[in-house]
């Protein structure tokens, strides 16, 4: 069977008859963005390789065990999430982020002015995520990266990550308190200028 | 700023409002909040105006970086050669199992069905022993006056009787043998002795 137009629960569904084809189509359609979820996830995009390979293997491996109730990105995406989180947890990959961190540190020492936040490279954006984003738990992060960089709704970040939507709402908001401190206290010149619009809008 | 602009602090503040709700956030504000960072991309001016309402809205949507094409470059095409070795080498290590498996499984194989022969062998013995006549039952039935004397003309009858005699179990008696002597008109009739060394056979050769 050509999978190329089959939706992604067929393509499960394939899976589940050990249809290795079914397999190379869903690679082929998520490898992107879940790479991306977990660098972002991360913070180190040849970690993030190796976990969306594992969990490729993972998805396999458990492709009976699929529960239909989940929409296949949500299912795929715990994966990931989970062996990220458990990456997150691991001390060698605080290392490497502390490492990321480091550089990003370097290359602001050698600029002579202080740039703005709007003209930072994508690049640059991911380090400065990177070092503000090591303050956070690993759940928090993940709340974070799956709301407001994949934009997901919050009833799928709970299902995503197994936990109450309450819980969902209290690690968004307290993941955003403590980047914006972090931000402010590493970054002031980059927070200035928002803080003096903020409290401006607030003064009766 | 265009009329498509947002007003970024209308809209930041319709969201985290909606995100205090129990289904945290809201299907319209949040298309409308994807609407607006995809506006954003292209504008200046909304990239500006976003980060002076919260400048966390760096790391929102394409802003906090889509990969660059050279890190994406053949990335997809590695990872999924990586998951099909990694299959093929766990199929071939499967295989190589299964293998090593069936040949531990042969040897032993081997011993059972020898001794399941061995098992058959001594219990088709002992049933045959214990229904073979005796030495004295067979004497006596072959015992002057017990029978008429055998002449070649009766022996096809005597047969008959020695043979029921015998009564052996059905899965060891076998029928005497019987067959034709060359061209001759003469056939030879086999009866076995019981077996224990007693008993010799009984060969006739009969002309009919």
């Amino acid at each position: 069977m050509a999978w190329a137009d089959a939706p992604d629960a067929e393509l499960l569904e394939g899976m589940r008859g050990d249809d290795e084809l079914a397999l190379d189509e869903l690679m082929r359609r998520k490898t992107a963005p879940l790479v991306q979820l977990a660098t972002r996830l991360v913070g180190d995009r040849e970690d993030a390789r190796d976990i969306v390979q594992v969990a490729f293997l993972r998805i396999w491996d458990s492709r009976r065990r699929f529960d239909r109730r989940f929409s296949p990105n949500t299912w795929i995406y715990r994966i990931v999430s989970n062996l990220a989180i458990d990456h997150l947890r691991s001390r060698s990959s605080r290392l490497r982020s502390l490492q990321s961190f480091q550089l990003h540190q370097e290359h602001l020492a050698g600029e002579s002015a202080p740039r703005q936040l709007d003209s930072l490279s994508a690049r640059e954006v991911r380090a400065v995520f990177q070092e503000l984003a090591s303050t956070l738990s690993e759940k928090q992060r993940a709340v974070f990266v799956l709301r407001e960089m994949e934009g997901l709704k919050g009833r799928e970040i709970a299902a995503i990550l197994g936990i109450r939507p309450s819980t969902v709402r209290n690690h968004l908001f307290n993941s955003r308190r403590l980047l914006r401190e972090e931000l402010l206290k590493r970054y002031p010149e980059y927070a200035r200028r928002a803080g003096a619009r903020r409290e401006g809008r607030e003064r009766p | 700023m265009t009329s498509l602009c947002p007003d970024w602090a209308v809209l930041a503040r319709e969201r985290e409002q909606a995100e205090r709700r129990p289904e945290i956030g809201d299907a319209n504000v949040d298309a409308l909040w994807q609407d607006a960072l995809r506006h954003r991309e292209g504008c200046d001016r909304c990239r500006a105006a976003s980060l002076d309402v919260d400048p966390l809205l760096l790391f929102s949507g394409a802003f906090a970086g889509g990969e660059d094409e050279d890190d994406r470059a053949g990335e997809v095409d590695a990872i999924r050669r990586r998951v099909r070795l990694e299959l093929d080498g766990r199929a071939t290590e499967r295989r190589l199992n299964e293998a090593r498996s069936a040949r531990r499984r042969l040897p032993m194989a081997s011993l059972l069905a020898a001794g399941v022969a061995a098992a058959a062998l001594g219990a088709s013995l002992l049933l045959w022993r214990a229904n073979a006549p005796s030495p004295a039952e067979v004497a006596a039935a072959g015992a002057p006056g017990a029978n008429p004397p055998i002449g070649l003309e009766d022996a096809p009858a005597t047969l008959a009787i020695a043979d029921a005699a015998l009564a052996l179990p059905d899965h060891i008696a076998m029928a005497p043998l019987v067959e034709p002597l060359g061209d001759e008109p003469l056939q030879v009739y086999q009866v076995p002795g019981n077996g224990n060394g007693a008993d010799l056979d009984v060969v006739l050769v009969v002309a009919p």
